[in-house]
């Protein structure tokens, strides 16, 4: 079932007028995982700014749920609907891990008493301790702040996840564990994960891999068919990744 | 409610900043505190003492135009030309004038009572010396003068009263005279002819035999602590404790035959001395005559007073406007940081009035706090302020050259007592000069975060977050 819908959505820098998206048709459904690749500086960023509402497309239209973006109230859409994790964190720089979690729980409406447990027990699970979660966001690691970040992210159930490189400061068996967390949230919870990434593993998790070139997006492989040269790289229509 | 507990602490996140707006914040509400103070208190003093007193005039003749308009007598001595009783009164009734202070005496003869040192003027009267005065100032037969042993003194106000505002006469029995009638004595004076309290005794006008006899009851009897100067003539019309003090309205009221009297005239401002001018030729005062506005002695009192009031104001302008500028100036410095929170927030999904609460919540916290430090100090300070000032300009303006009147009713009449309230102007914080600081507070409160309200109203999150990168 999808839940969000790209309708031939195109976006042009205001400045520059230089197109970055052209016309991109796509249908995103509930208990699948996504991965976008591409090169970078190919638009990933942008897209996701786009289906997060944080940026509005020049052309076309995004639809959540059958209702159009611009129709909604988008930071009702932003703070209850929808959970990203950014690829520089955007944290607030001078409150705790747990505050950042906390917060984001306040802004979706959770009306729970014990939202400081449940963050904790959040930041526990993406692997932050609990005196870790007291330390304010400078004082943490890059590996740390992006598990925070994740924790924002889901802090809310949101129904779709997106995720900007979530892995990219993590160790190897943190992203493992990470990727398991967001493959459960879509096998059990029923949720839509869109994540971007350069990482052959994480894309390896994904349901369906959509590579993104040259404005356009075009499916590249299903779930456990990612199309593999030789060397292991995902081909692309313009090159490799 | 989160609201407020995320802005609070933010302000504990963001205490460097804070500390630097605080401080400018704390500095500017002192200053404003001060300022505002002395400003409303230095405008009620101005409006009171307008209210009460205005500018004093005094009538003083022009000799040059004395000498030109009046001929000699046969001595060859110049007169000035009299201003009746009767146009003293009229000139009281002019629009222009708040208050009229009228002093009267009157020369008097009671068979009845003996004056202190009477004797001396008899003997003069009845000497062949006051006989050959007399013949050579008139061909006429001078009927033999009653000398006078008491003179009677009027008063519309007690603070013309000088001898008991500077302490030369005091109260020693009895009550100050308020009812039509009702006189004072002195202890002497009353020991000397068995006066007491209650005691009613008639006086006669020396000048002139046509004026009923003045009917006073002793109401009270004052202590006189001056020395008696003897001047070897043992008159009693030259003793001062044969000064009887009533009202003025009781001698006006009595008679105005005879009466001698002086006025002050204070305007309600010095601006309407050529209406009040107009009106006394009109009503007949001699050319001869000066009007003059003794606007040296209002401004002497008020100039300080003014003075005060515009230093504050322009301090207060000052303030405003520099600690108006230093906020915005650290508002636009610290909302990198702010910019970047603002973002991260609203990519959240918090609403922009909700941003917008937060800040403005951060703002009124810090805003309370240092009007609370800023409101305190400022009281504190603002009386040794405002005396170090007045100080300076009371310095001032007694340093100005200031004219002299020979008015019996001189400047210092009924203004000592406020030149006096006016050097310690007792500054208070006024409910008005509370709203207003506030209000500044507010204002200025406001402008601590102004450049992080403008971002929040003006882009969207990512255009924040991206300009922040």
């Amino acid at each position: 079932m999808s839940i969000l819908h790209l309708d031939h959505i195109s976006y042009a820098y205001e400045k520059s007028g230089t197109p970055v998206l052209c016309g991109i048709t796509a249908d995103f459904e509930v208990g699948k995982m996504y991965a976008i690749i591409g090169k970078s500086g190919a638009g990933k960023t942008t897209l996701l700014s786009l289906i997060s509402g944080l940026d509005v497309c020049t052309q076309g239209a995004i639809f959540y749920n059958g209702a159009d973006l611009k129709s909604i109230n988008k930071d009702r859409y932003r703070a209850q609907s929808i959970g990203v994790i950014f690829q520089n964190y955007n944290l607030l720089l001078g409150a705790s891990a747990v505050e950042n979690v906390v917060l984001a729980m306040n802004l979706s409406g959770d009306k729970s008493s014990n939202k400081k447990a449940a963050a904790y027990s959040l930041l526990e699970k993406v692997g932050i301790d609990r005196e870790t979660a007291d330390r304010k966001i400078l004082k943490l690691s890059g590996g740390e702040q992006q598990r925070t970040g994740i924790a924002r992210a889901l802090s809310h159930n949101p129904d779709i996840l997106i995720a900007d490189e979530p892995t990219g400061n993590l160790d190897e068996r943190t992203e493992d564990e990470i990727m398991a967390l967001l493959s459960g949230l879509v096998k059990n919870e029923n949720r839509c994960v869109i994540i971007v990434t350069h990482s052959h593993k994480v894309a390896s998790c994904a349901d369906e891999v959509l590579g993104l070139s040259g404005g356009k997006l075009t499916t590249v492989n299903q779930k456990n068919a990612a199309n593999r040269s030789e060397s292991g790289r995902i081909q692309l229509k313009g090159g490799t990744l | 409610m989160y609201l407020i507990g995320h802005a609070l602490k933010n302000i504990v996140r963001n205490k460097g900043w804070y500390l630097l707006i605080g401080t400018v914040l704390i500095v500017s509400f002192m200053s404003v505190t001060v300022s505002a103070m002395i400003h409303f208190t230095t405008t009620a003093v101005i409006d009171d003492y307008s209210d009460r007193f205005g500018a004093s005039v005094y009538f003083t003749p022009d000799l040059r135009k004395l000498l030109t308009l009046t001929k000699p007598d046969e001595n060859g001595m110049y007169h000035n030309p009299e201003i009746t009783t009767e146009q003293y009164i009229v000139f009281s009734k002019s629009d222009a004038v708040k208050n009229t202070l009228f002093q009267g005496s009157r020369q008097t003869y009671s068979d009845g009572l003996i004056g202190l040192d009477q004797g001396g003027e008899e003997q003069f009267y009845a000497s062949d010396a006051w006989k050959n005065f007399t013949a050579a100032d008139s061909h006429d037969a001078q009927p033999q003068r009653q000398a006078p042993n008491t003179t009677v003194l009027g008063y519309s106000d007690s603070s013309i009263m000088e001898d008991f505002v500077m302490g030369l006469r005091e109260l020693d029995e009895g009550n100050f005279f308020t009812a039509p009638g009702e006189c004072m004595v002195s202890r002497d004076f009353a020991d000397l002819n068995g006066l007491k309290l209650g005691d009613s005794f008639d006086l006669q006008d020396v000048n002139s035999t046509q004026v009923a006899p003045l009917h006073l009851t002793v109401c009270g009897i004052y202590l006189d602590i001056t020395t008696p100067q003897p001047d070897g003539t043992d008159w009693a019309v030259n003793n001062r404790r044969n000064e009887i003090l009533t009202s003025f309205s009781t001698l006006k009221e009595h008679s105005i035959e005879g009466l001698y009297v002086t006025a002050v005239y204070y305007l309600t401002s010095p601006d309407l001395a050529s209406e009040f001018e107009s009106y006394v030729r009109e009503n007949g005062l001699n050319e001869i005559y000066h009007v003059n506005v003794d606007a040296a002695s209002y401004n002497s009192i008020v100039k300080p007073v003014e003075s005060l009031k515009n230093i504050s104001t322009t301090f207060l302008v000052v303030i405003l406007l520099a600690g108006g500028v230093i906020l915005i100036l650290l508002s636009m410095l610290g909302v990198r940081e702010r910019k970047y929170e603002i973002g991260v927030l609203r990519a959240m999904g918090m609403q922009k009035s909700k941003v917008v609460f937060g800040l403005i919540c951060e703002s009124i916290c810090v805003m309370v706090l240092c009007l609370c430090i800023g409101l305190g100090v400022g009281c504190v300070i603002a009386q040794p302020v405002s005396n170090a000032i007045m100080d300076g300009q009371a310095d001032l303006v007694e340093q100005q050259p200031q004219p002299n009147f020979g008015d019996i009713l001189s400047s210092t009449v009924g203004t000592n007592e406020t030149v006096s309230a006016l050097q310690e102007v007792e500054i208070i914080l006024a409910p008005e000069g509370i709203v207003f600081i506030v209000m500044i507070s507010l204002a200025l409160g406001l402008l601590t975060n102004i450049a992080g309200i403008f971002y929040i109203t003006r882009y969207e999150p990512m255009k924040i977050l991206s300009e922040r990168s």
